[in-house]
C-alpha cells in the first residue's frame, strides 16, 4: 500500500519526462519516415513487411534514443538501425550457407567484371526509365549489393555509416557499391533495350 | 594512375568518399581519360537514378500515426521505478547537458593550452588531447599524432566551438588530421556543407602564386579559383596560412558561403 503510493508519486514526473522524450523523438525521427519506408520497401520487396520494418526500427530507435548523439545525422542513425534489423533477420532465416555462397559469387564477379558499357555523354536514356524500372532493377540485385546501392543514394549517408549498418569494413562497402552499380546498370540497359528506348549508337 | 585502377575508384569518387590523395589522382586521371570520364558519368547517373527513385516513394498514409501509437504503448508499458530513474539519468537532455559540459571542459582545457602558440605545444600534450578528443568526439579522427600538421588540425578542431573553421555555420567539421601533399605537411579537414563533403587543406607558408587557377576576390582578400570537372578548388590566404577548399560544388557558392574572416583572426 505504502509502496504503491510512493511509486505513483515518483512516477508522475517521470511519465511526463517519458512523454517529452517521445515528443522529441517524433520531432526528429518522423520526418524521415518516407526515406526509411522507401529503403525498407526495396529491402523487403513488399509493402506489409516494409511497414513492419520501419515500425520496428522506429521503436528500437526510440528505445535507444539516448545512444543517439544529438546533433549528428538521425536519418543515418535510423537507417543504420533498420538495415541492421533487416540484415540480421535475413541471416537468421537464410542461415550461414548463403554467406559462404555469397563470397564465391563475389569472387566470381571479380573475375568476370567488365566495364559499364560506354554511355554516350548527354544521353537521356536513363531519364526515360521510370522510377518503377529502377525499383525492379534494384530488386534483381542480391541483397548484399542492393543495400549499399540504396543507402549510398540517400543524402548525407557516408560509407562509414553504411559499413556500420552492414557490419562490414568500409572497403567492402566500396567494392560492393562499385559492382552493385554495375549490375544495376546492366539490368537497366537491358530494360531500356527491351522497351526500345535505346536508339542509334547507344544500342549495340 | 592506370584506367584499371581508376575505374575501381569511380563509384567512391562519385560519392566523395576517397581519401584526399586518391581523390586527386582519380581527378587527374578522369581529366585526361575520356573513357573513364564517361564511366564516372555512368556511375553518377546510376546514383542519381536510385536517389530519384528513393525520393519518389511516399510512406503509406497512417504509417506515421501507427508508429506514434506504438511509441505511446512503449511509453505506457510497465517500467519499474528503478528503470525510470535510470532512464532519467540516461535521458537525452541529461546526456546532452552532461556531454556538453564534458566536451566544453575538454575544449576549454584544450583552448587554454592552445592559447600559447602552436610551436609551444609539446608532443605529449598533443597526444593527450588527441586521446581525449578520440574518446569524447569520435567524429574527429586523427590519422597520425606526429608533426606540425597535427598541431594545426588540433588547433582548429579544438577551436571549433568558439570559432567556426571558415566562418560560416553552414560548414560542419567532420574530421581533422594531418596530410602530406607533395611532401609538404598540411592540415587536412573534412567538412560537410549541405551533405556535400569538402576537403580543406591548410598550408603554412605556401605563396598564393604557387596555386593554380584564376584570380578571384573571395571576400577575405585575393584568392584563386579553379574548376576541374565538377570539382571546384578555391584557395585564399589568411595570415601565414594558405587555405585550399576542394569539393563538388560551384566556386561561386563557396565564395558566397565563406563569408568574412572568422572572428578572432
Amino acid at each position: 500500500m505504502f509502496r504503491k503510493k510512493k511509486e505513483l508519486k515518483d512516477a508522475k514526473p517521470v511519465k511526463t519526462e517519458q512523454r517529452d522524450r517521445k515528443v522529441l523523438f517524433e520531432q526528429e525521427a518522423l520526418p524521415h519516415t518516407d526515406a526509411m519506408y522507401a529503403v525498407a520497401l526495396r529491402l523487403t520487396g513488399n509493402q506489409k513487411e516494409a511497414e513492419d520494418l520501419v515500425q520496428d526500427a522506429m521503436l528500437r530507435g526510440f528505445k535507444f534514443f539516448e545512444r543517439f548523439e544529438q546533433g549528428t545525422n538521425i536519418k543515418a542513425w535510423l537507417l543504420k538501425i533498420m538495415t541492421n534489423i533487416f540484415l540480421n533477420n535475413v541471416k537468421r532465416t537464410a542461415g550461414r550457407p548463403s554467406m559462404v555462397e555469397f563470397e564465391t559469387v563475389e569472387d566470381f564477379l571479380g573475375e568476370v567484371e567488365d566495364d559499364l558499357e560506354g554511355v554516350p555523354s548527354g544521353s537521356s536514356e536513363f531519364r526515360e526509365l521510370l522510377d518503377q524500372d529502377v525499383a525492379r532493377a534494384l530488386d534483381e540485385l542480391p541483397v548484399e549489393y542492393r543495400t549499399p546501392v540504396l543507402l549510398s543514394a540517400i543524402e548525407g549517408l557516408s560509407y562509414r555509416e553504411i559499413a556500420q549498418a552492414m557490419e562490414c569494413p568500409v572497403g567492402t562497402v566500396m567494392s560492393r557499391l562499385y559492382r552493385g552499380r554495375k549490375m544495376l546498370e546492366r539490368t537497366l540497359r537491358s530494360y531500356a533495350r527491351t522497351i526500345g528506348f535505346l536508339k542509334g549508337e547507344g544500342a549495340r | 594512375m592506370k584506367c584499371s585502377q581508376a575505374r575501381k575508384y569511380l563509384s567512391a569518387f562519385v560519392d566523395n568518399e576517397l581519401d584526399v590523395a586518391t581523390n586527386i589522382e582519380v581527378l587527374e586521371h578522369v581529366e585526361m581519360c575520356q573513357g573513364c570520364a564517361e564511366q564516372m558519368e555512368a556511375h553518377k547517373r546510376l546514383k542519381d537514378a536510385v536517389a530519384s527513385y528513393v525520393s519518389s516513394v511516399k510512406a503509406p498514409a497512417g504509417l506515421r500515426s501507427r508508429i506514434s501509437q506504438r511509441l505511446s504503448t512503449a511509453v505506457a508499458n510497465g517500467r519499474s521505478a528503478y528503470a525510470l530513474w535510470r532512464e532519467t539519468l540516461r535521458s537525452p537532455w541529461f546526456r546532452i547537458v552532461a556531454s556538453a559540459a564534458s566536451i566544453l571542459a575538454v575544449f576549454t582545457l584544450a583552448f587554454w593550452q592552445l592559447q600559447t602558440p602552436p610551436a609551444g605545444l609539446n608532443q605529449d600534450t598533443v597526444s593527450a588531447h588527441v586521446a581525449v578528443l578520440r574518446d569524447q568526439v569520435p567524429a574527429f579522427f586523427f590519422t597520425s599524432d606526429a608533426g606540425r600538421a597535427t598541431r594545426l588540425a588540433l588547433f582548429w578542431a579544438n577551436r571549433k566551438p568558439a570559432v567556426p573553421l571558415i566562418g560560416s555555420e553552414d560548414f560542419e567539421l567532420v574530421g581533422a588530421g594531418p596530410a602530406e601533399i607533395e611532401s609538404r605537411n598540411v592540415g587536412h579537414f573534412a567538412l560537410r556543407y549541405r551533405a556535400v563533403t569538402l576537403s580543406m587543406f591548410v598550408f603554412e607558408g605556401l605563396p598564393l602564386n604557387m596555386v593554380g587557377g584564376r584570380e578571384v576576390e573571395t571576400g577575405r582578400g585575393l584568392g584563386k579559383v579553379e574548376k576541374r570537372g565538377d570539382m571546384s578548388i578555391l584557395a585564399w590566404r589568411n595570415g601565414a596560412f594558405t587555405y585550399i577548399l576542394v569539393g563538388r560544388i560551384s566556386a561561386d557558392e563557396l565564395i558566397k558561403k565563406l563569408g568574412p574572416v572568422p572572428v578572432g583572426k
